[in-house]
């Protein structure tokens, strides 16, 4: 098998059983693995928050350091108003970054799947819409796409399907290319190189683009609930 | 590669679940210890505040108590003196009261005693003079009118004196 064979059979969108083995119910190979993925991070969840204790200690110090820090990051731009909506990004970034990292330890990020990309994207604008029309009310939110001038009406309608599709092309793109990019250095240069690459692609890269995500998500609700004179 | 299709739902079926799961297991935790410790330390510092303003209180109380204090003790001192100069007076009016009755008492005693001396002198005087009488006589007149006479004589003479 040549080596464009070999990865075009790795980047091939593939449907698995639930149950290996037995022909039950196919999903896609994302699902499975955004499975271990939600696993992962309950059982983690389930770790730093056992034996919680009023003074903080070890673990729990550490896991409330870092919630706080994210919750500060997106309070900080979605404020009192928006506050509701931090536990979805919170999700959101959870969940990707621990998925964009997978290919750290060899297992296709599910990220890499643009079906994925476009959920995450669409349930994102579906929040923006959300958030818009419960602060606002149906009619306000609907008068406010000729805001601040009737003539660019077209194209704040039109950012309604151009926002989730940047989100989801973003990140979409950025993972799958350093996906292919980390397959071939390890193909071509299989010693050190592909350890400093793996720093920049995966672990840079991939958490850059969950923060990237979840940071543009909450900018977008943000804009939805913004008070125009 | 580039494959959109129906399956896109299940991220999102997925993400609501995770969404919950994590609601309950890391969300909720962290929210309840947090709301304790915001808790645990309000009531802390109410506490010392509450302490802070009884100890103020307190402070001002016993302030008071003792100034009060003093304001009485300097009342008690002068009442005092009031009271032993009033007593000082009294003995000192009473003293001199009873030393003036007893003078007085005195006086009248020894006024008594000369009226006394003067009277059983006349008496004596009259008896004399009756007896002297008599023996210039001789014989003893009406015993009754002379002596009356001679006493009333006496009593001019006793008053003129």
């Amino acid at each position: 098998m040549s080596m464009g064979e070999e990865l075009s059979e790795k980047l091939a969108y593939k449907m698995v059983d639930i149950i290996p083995g037995a022909a039950t119910f196919k999903v896609p190979q994302s699902c499975i693995t955004t499975w271990g993925v939600m696993l992962a991070l309950v059982l983690l969840a389930i770790f730093f928050t056992r034996k919680m204790e009023i003074v903080p200690k070890g673990r729990q110090a550490l896991l409330e350091c870092f919630m706080g820090m994210l919750y500060k990051v997106f309070y900080g731009i979605l404020g009192e108003k928006g506050k509701r909506f931090i536990p979805y990004l919170l999700t959101v970034i959870l969940y990707l970054g621990v998925s964009n990292m997978l290919g750290l330890i060899g297992i296709q990020p599910p990220t890499k799947d643009m079906n994925v990309a476009a959920g995450l994207a669409l349930t994102s604008i579906v929040m923006v819409i959300y958030a818009g029309i419960s602060y606002r009310g149906f009619g306000a939110w609907v008068k406010h796409f000729k805001y601040p001038n009737a003539i660019i009406t077209p194209l704040n309608v039109l950012e309604i399907g151009i926002k989730p599709l940047s989100l989801c092309m973003r990140l979409y793109g950025n993972i799958l290319g350093a996906y292919i990019i980390m397959e071939l250095i390890i193909r071509s240069l299989p010693a050190v190189v592909p350890l400093l690459a793996s720093a920049y692609f995966d672990i840079f890269d991939g958490l850059l683009q969950a923060f990237v995500f979840s940071f543009l998500t909450s900018m977008y609700i943000n804009e939805a609930m913004e008070d125009e004179d | 590669m580039l494959t959109l299709n129906w399956n896109v739902f299940w991220i999102v079926f997925n993400l609501i679940v995770l969404f919950f799961l994590l609601k309950i297991f890391l969300f909720k935790p962290i929210k309840n210890i947090m709301d304790k410790r915001t808790e645990l330390i309000q009531g802390e510092i109410d506490s010392a505040e509450t302490k802070n303003r009884e100890a103020g209180e307190l402070k001002d109380k016993y302030e008071a108590s003792l100034s009060s204090a003093k304001e009485e003790s300097a009342q008690i001192v002068s009442n005092a003196k009031d009271r032993a100069n009033v007593q000082y007076d009294q003995i000192v009016d009473k003293a001199n009261a009873d030393a003036k009755q007893i003078m007085e008492q005195a006086h009248k005693t020894a006024e008594l005693d000369r009226e006394q001396l003067m009277r059983s002198a006349q008496s004596e005087l009259a008896d004399v003079a009756m007896a002297a009488a008599v023996k210039l006589i001789g014989e003893s007149v009406n015993d009754e009118s002379n002596r009356a006479m001679l006493d009333r004589y006496l009593a001019g003479e006793g008053s003129d004196r």
